[in-house]
C-alpha cells in the first residue's frame, strides 16, 4: 500500500481518535484551550512516531529471531514509558509553560492507549518500516487534529448557553460521538 | 525450559539495563540545573548560590527566607507573591488567576510557581524579610465556645517575636507540609507568648487537628509574623476621629489583638467594634466588651446575631452585620474601618462603606478564607 494512502487514512478514515476511540481521556481532558491543545498533541505525536521507530526493529530483530512475541506489551510499553519520561523532561527543561499547562497528562502518554495501539497496529498489519513511521506520524497528526477541532468547539461552547447538567464532560462526550459520526462518513472509502 | 526462557530473560534484562542508562543520562544531563545565583535584591547580604531544579518557594525556605503559603506550594492560595526581575522564564497560566495586570506588568510572580532553572534575581516585600521559624510548645487549650478553641504557644530556646497587632503566623501541620494561617490575638506587648483563636471546621486539616488531637506540651513549628492588618498607623492622628472594626465569627482574633494594644497605648480615637454571628452563643468574648462599653466612652460595641432562635435569651440586634452598619453616619474622611472574616461579609460591608462615599484606601481588611 502505497506511502500517500496509509498517511491520508491515519488521519482521516481511519482516524485513531474519532473511528478506534483511542487515547480519549486526554481528547477529553486537554481539549479546554487550542494552545495546550496543540501543545498535547505534538507531544502525543512525537512520542507516537518514536516509539514506533524504535519498537519496530526491536520486535523484528530481538523478539522475533528468539521466539520472544509474547514479551512484546511488556516491552512496548516499557519503551514508551522512558520515552515519555525523555519527553517530559524536555518539555519541563524548554517549554515550560507548556509544561504547566498539559500536567499530569504529559506523564499520562505512557498510558496513552492510542500509543499502544498504533504499533500494535502497524505489527498486526504487517507494515514495513517505513510504513509503520508514516502510519504512526499520519495517526499523530489526526489525532492532533480532532483535539485541535475539539478545543476550537470547545472555546467557542463558553459563550453559548449549555444546559447546567451537560456542562464540562457531559457536553464534550456530546460533541465527541458527534464527530466521530461525521468522521464514519468517510469510513470504506479506504480501508487499511 | 530454562534454555526456552533464557533469551527473553536476557532480553528483557538489556532493554531494561538500555533504558536505565538512558533515564540516567537523561536525568543528569536535561534534568539537571546545576549551581545558580540567587540574588535578593533588596537584602544583597543574603544572595548566594543555591541548587536549581528546584521551586523558587522551596529554595527561598531553605534559606529562612519564608514567604506566606497555605497551599504548600500547589499554586492555589495564591499568598507567595514577589517580584522576580531575572531568571523567572514566562509567566504561567495558573498564575494569571491570582495577579493582577499591574502586578504582572510588575514582574510579580508565585514563588511556588517559579522554577529555578538558571541565575535569578528577585525582591522579598521587605516585611517578609523579618519572619522567622519558631519552635513553640503548647501551655494551654482553652474551651471558648463549642467551636472555638484559644492555643496558647510558649516561644521554646529563649526566643522572642516581635510583632504589630493584627498581623498573623503560619502553623506547620505536624506530620504535613501544609501551613495553616492564625491571626494572634494576643497583645504585642507579649513576646515569649502568642495566643491564637482556633475554629473547628468540619473536614477541616488543621484545624481538626487543633481541636481533636493536640495536647498540652504538644510541640508546634510556627513561622511569622505576617500582614498588614494593623491600626497602630491611625493611632491619635488628629483627622482620623472614628476607628470602626467589624468582625465576623473567629475574624475577632486580630481585633482583639489591635484593641488591646490601642487600649494600652492610649488611643484617643472613638472606637466602634461592629461583631456579628450566625448565633449568639457564636458572640465570643461578647460580656469583656458589654462591660468595656458600659464604662468606656469612647468604646462602642454592637453585637448582632443573623439567625435568632426562639430560647435564646438576645435582646440586641439581629440581621446581618452591614445592615446594622448602615445607620451609622460615620463621616467619609475621619473614619478608618478595619474588616475581617469570611469573604462575603467583607464584600458586602466593603460595598456599602463604597457606597457611603468612604475611600478604599481608608477599608482595611483581612480576608480568613480566600483562596481556598
Ligand atoms: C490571614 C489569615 C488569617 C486567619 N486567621 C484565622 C484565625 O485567627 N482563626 C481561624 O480559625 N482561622 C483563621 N484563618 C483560616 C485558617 O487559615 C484556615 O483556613 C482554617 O482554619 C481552615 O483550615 P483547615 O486546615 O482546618 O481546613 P482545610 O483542610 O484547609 O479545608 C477543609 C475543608 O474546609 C473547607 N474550608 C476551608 N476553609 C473554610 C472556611 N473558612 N469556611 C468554610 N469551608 C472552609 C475547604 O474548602 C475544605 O473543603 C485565617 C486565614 C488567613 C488567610
Ligand atoms: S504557595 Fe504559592 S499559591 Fe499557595
Amino acid at each position: 500500500m502505497s506511502l500517500a494512502v496509509i498517511f491520508f487514512a491515519a488521519i482521516v478514515t481511519n482516524n485513531i481518535v474519532l473511528i478506534y476511540f483511542l487515547g480519549i481521556c486526554p481528547f477529553i481532558s486537554v481539549s479546554k484551550d487550542m494552545e495546550t491543545a496543540l501543545g498535547m498533541g505534538i507531544a502525543v505525536t512525537s512520542v507516537m512516531v518514536a516509539t514506533v521507530a524504535l519498537n519496530w526493529p526491536v520486535n523484528y530483530f530481538l523478539l522475533e529471531p528468539f521466539s520472544a512475541q509474547y514479551l512484546q506489551y511488556a516491552v512496548f510499553i516499557m519503551i514508551i514509558a522512558v520515552l515519555v519520561q525523555i519527553v517530559e523532561v524536555v518539555v519541563d527543561r524548554y517549554f515550560p509553560v507548556l509544561y504547566a499547562m498539559v500536567g499530569v497528562f504529559l506523564p499520562l502518554i505512557t498510558v496513552n492507549c492510542s500509543i499502544l495501539g498504533v504499533i500494535l497496529f502497524s505489527m498486526i498489519r504487517g507494515y514495513s518500516y517505513v510504513q509503520s513511521l508514516v502510519f504512526a506520524g499520519g495517526c499523530g497528526i489526526g489525532w492532533t487534529l480532532a483535539i485541535l477541532a475539539m478545543s476550537a468547539i470547545r472555546m467557542k461552547l463558553r459563550f453559548s448557553s449549555v444546559p447546567l447538567p451537560l456542562q464540562g464532560i457531559g457536553i464534550t462526550m456530546i460533541i465527541a460521538a458527534l464527530m466521530a459520526m461525521g468522521f464514519l462518513g468517510f469510513s470504506g472509502w479506504i480501508s487499511l | 525450559m530454562i534454555a526456552h526462557y533464557l533469551p527473553a530473560f536476557m532480553i528483557l534484562i538489556s532493554l531494561s539495563s538500555v533504558a536505565g542508562l538512558i533515564l540516567y543520562l537523561v536525568d543528569k544531563y536535561l534534568a539537571h540545573y546545576g549551581r545558580c545565583r540567587m540574588e535578593i535584591r533588596n537584602a544583597p547580604d543574603r544572595s548566594c548560590i543555591v541548587d536549581g531544579g528546584v521551586s523558587l518557594l522551596s529554595c527561598l525556605n531553605d534559606m529562612e527566607l519564608y514567604l506566606p503559603s497555605s497551599c504548600g506550594g500547589k499554586g492555589t492560595c495564591g499568598f507567595c507573591k514577589l517580584t522576580v526581575h531575572k531568571g523567572g522564564g514566562a509567566i504561567l497560566p495558573l498564575e494569571k488567576i491570582y495577579l493582577s495586570r499591574r502586578e504582572i506588568h510588575a514582574n510579580v510572580r508565585l514563588a511556588c510557581q517559579v522554577k529555578i532553572r538558571g541565575d535569578i534575581s528577585v525582591t522579598i516585600p521587605d516585611e517578609l524579610l523579618s519572619v522567622k521559624k519558631y519552635e513553640t510548645r503548647v501551655i494551654d487549650i482553652k474551651d471558648i465556645a463549642r467551636d472555638l478553641k484559644q492555643v496558647t504557644l510558649d516561644l521554646q530556646n529563649s526566643q522572642t517575636i516581635s510583632f504589630k497587632a493584627g498581623q498573623y503566623i503560619q502553623l506547620l501541620v505536624p506530620g504535613t507540609d501544609q501551613l495553616r494561617s492564625y491571626s494572634i490575638t494576643s497583645n504585642p506587648k507579649y513576646s515569649r507568648r502568642i495566643e491564637l483563636l482556633i475554629k473547628h471546621l468540619p473536614g477541616g486539616l488543621c484545624s481538626g487537628f487543633v481541636h481533636n488531637e493536640l495536647q498540652k506540651g504538644d510541640l508546634l513549628t510556627i513561622l511569622g509574623p505576617y500582614g498588614d492588618f494593623c491600626a497602630d498607623r491611625y493611632l491619635n492622628r488628629q483627622h482620623i476621629t472614628d476607628m470602626v472594626f467589624i468582625a465576623g465569627g473567629c475574624g475577632i482574633a486580630p481585633v482583639r489583638s489591635i484593641l488591646n494594644d490601642l487600649w494600652d497605648k492610649r488611643a484617643q480615637n472613638t472606637i466602634y467594634f461592629f461583631f456579628g454571628a450566625h448565633r449568639v452563643d457564636e458572640l465570643y468574648f461578647a460580656d469583656e466588651y458589654i462591660r468595656r462599653d458600659n464604662t468606656d466612652e469612647q468604646f462602642h460595641f454592637v453585637p448582632a446575631v443573623s439567625e435568632k432562635h426562639q430560647h435564646d435569651n438576645w435582646t440586641g440586634r439581629t440581621g446581618l452585620i452591614h445592615e446594622t452598619i448602615a445607620s451609622y453616619p460615620f463621616v467619609p474622611g475621619k473614619t478608618v474601618f478595619f474588616i475581617c472574616g469570611p469573604d462575603a461579609m467583607i464584600q458586602a460591608v466593603s460595598e456599602l462603606l463604597l457606597s457611603k462615599g468612604h475611600s478604599q484606601h481608608q477599608i482595611h481588611f483581612d480576608s480568613f478564607y480566600s483562596g481556598i
